[in-house]
């Protein structure tokens, strides 16, 4: 993996505005930045990124088969124990799940360490499987990059397939914060390939679902059977409507057992089942004695928490805290300290999609930071021969 | 050692993209939707987020709502209609952007249904402004 130089597309506001990717330049600041580009081998794409995604992935759901039949480490990842029963019962019907998002750390050599994994509500995916496909287009057609040049990126033709695999043809509703121009571009995008697969959809604020006896509605008065949700789990049961019988009703997307996999515990409990795992890197929650074996180098994360926030790099006694957004009241895990590779102050996180359960697509943000927020910039990615 | 695959993005199908390049689908897709239809999601896709998909959504309100069943007929899988000609929906009274408002906690609805029961604890974080990651 290299990052290097890259040459800007003329008139990028007009092409952003004709493709509706209308968070390039979120809070004024550039969010997507083509001056750079990394780039990989093929060797590298598939056996450091994507052998690992998949091999994760199976992980995952041996360790979710693992927690859905123990109180107890349902109870460890702070889940209220009113939902055991549906996260239970959607493993057992094997709710299918739509996308996540592993983020590794690659230093060029190894194989890539999983930071986390995305798990419930994972952004980042129309830049990832559209605009950077465009980027990588064009700069073949300019003569930029050679002709044979590719990209990680099969997520928008999964993305499509996927919607049609699991959706057997049911009306589906999107809901998010629609506050959110990232949230709304993301749901407007999904609803898009959801069209394409041949799906009648409606899109709606969160606050605009309602309950209407045992079931979820919308302001049409339509129940919502079939409901994809950019708003995550621990937020769904701790609002109001979260303990409602409807609960239990709607199908969604992704499915309560998605909740086990988007806490920071399963760091925890994935290096407890597989420990030494050459993705994995040593995690424990916080009150395990074992954390004394990371010493004083470890990343302090919140088991619910949002683009980066709350959490804490400890490096002996260098302390690095990202942005506090009121996270942390479930506790904490500790995991083994993997700095990012620093390309002259820019690190990157290599977001590596999951439609399914096949490894789909590359999505690199980074930045000045240590610690990937949603501050950081997205940068394309070539594959090259 | 497996069998290398060539390209990655480019597996024996078009290159993704997408919105205005493929509105009509994949090859073996349902039938596409009307060049009016299609237009609109233009609209929307151009100017993603809520603005724009509330104007998308009004640009088909006019045709739709001459042939909206009364809300007691709405079936789950009847296409939208636009809620400004009923005043049952409560909310924003925004008409059908307000489908993208946020109706308060409590708030009576369509058909006595309440709103708002979703949105609090994503309020409660709203440093980051939304539940994506």
């Amino acid at each position: 993996m290299r990052r290097e130089s890259s040459p800007l597309r003329p008139d990028l506001e007009a092409h952003f505005k004709e493709i509706g990717f209308a968070y390039a330049y979120a809070d004024g600041e550039p969010y997507w930045d083509e001056s750079t580009r990394y780039v990989f081998s093929l060797a590298e794409i598939e056996d450091r990124l994507e052998a690992p995604t998949q091999e994760l992935h199976a992980l995952c759901l041996k360790l979710v088969a693992r927690v859905v039949a123990s109180d107890e480490l349902l109870r460890r990842l702070k889940i209220p124990s009113f939902f055991f029963d549906a996260i239970r019962k959607s493993w057992a019907r094997r709710d299918p799940s739509l996308y996540g998002r592993f983020d590794f750390a690659y230093d060029g050599q190894g194989p890539a360490k999983l930071l986390e994994y995305n798990a419930d509500t994972p952004t980042s995916l129309y830049e990832s499987a559209v605009v950077q496909w465009f980027w990588l287009e064009a700069l073949i057609k300019r003569g930029e990059l050679p002709k044979g040049a590719d990209q990680f990126n099969s997520l928008h033709e999964k993305l499509i397939a996927r919607w049609r695999e699991i959706a057997f043809s049911r009306f589906l509703h999107l809901a998010c914060m629609a506050r959110s121009i990232e949230d709304a571009g993301t749901i407007a995008y999904l609803e898009d390939c959801a069209k394409q697969a041949g799906l009648s959809t409606f899109s709606l604020d969160i606050a605009d679902i309602g309950l209407q006896g045992p079931a979820f509605v919308d302001r049409h008065g339509r129940r919502i059977d079939f409901l994809f949700k950019l708003y995550p789990w621990e937020w769904m049961l701790a609002d109001d409507f979260g303990k409602q019988p409807a609960m239990l009703r709607t199908r969604f997307v992704e499915p309560p057992w998605k909740m086990i996999l988007a806490s920071k515990g399963m760091l925890a409990l994935l290096w407890e089942m597989a420990p030494g795992h050459p993705s994995l890197l040593a995690c424990y929650f916080e009150d395990d004695p074992h954390c004394a074996a990371l010493g004083e180098r470890y990343a302090r994360k919140p088991l619910y928490s949002r683009e980066g926030a709350d959490v804490e790099l400890v490096d002996g006694a260098t302390k690095t805290r990202s942005d506090s957004d009121g996270y942390g009241d479930e506790g904490f895990v500790r995991q083994a300290l993997c700095p990012l590779l620093d390309f002259g102050g820019r690190r990157p996180v290599l977001g590596s999609w999951l439609i399914g359960d096949a490894p789909a697509g590359l999505g690199i943000r980074d930045d000045t930071s240590l610690i990937t927020s949603n501050h950081s910039r997205f940068v394309p990615h070539v594959i090259l021969p | 050692m497996a069998e290398r695959r060539q390209e990655f993005g480019k597996r024996g199908i078009n290159p993704p993209p997408v919105i205005t390049h493929a509105p009509q689908g994949l090859p073996g897709g349902p039938e596409p939707h009307s060049h009016r239809r299609l237009r609109t999601l233009a609209i929307a896709l151009g100017a993603i987020g809520a603005t724009a998909i509330g104007l998308a959504a009004g640009v088909e309100s006019g045709e739709r709502a001459r042939s909206c069943p009364p809300p007691e007929e709405v079936k789950p899988e009847d296409p939208p209609c636009p809620s400004a000609t009923s005043s049952s929906h409560g909310g924003s009274g925004r008409g059908f952007h307000g489908s993208w408002s946020s109706g308060g906690s409590g708030e009576s609805g369509h058909a006595g249904a309440s709103f708002g029961g979703f949105g609090g604890a994503g309020s409660a974080h709203g440093g980051f402004g939304g539940g994506g990651e």
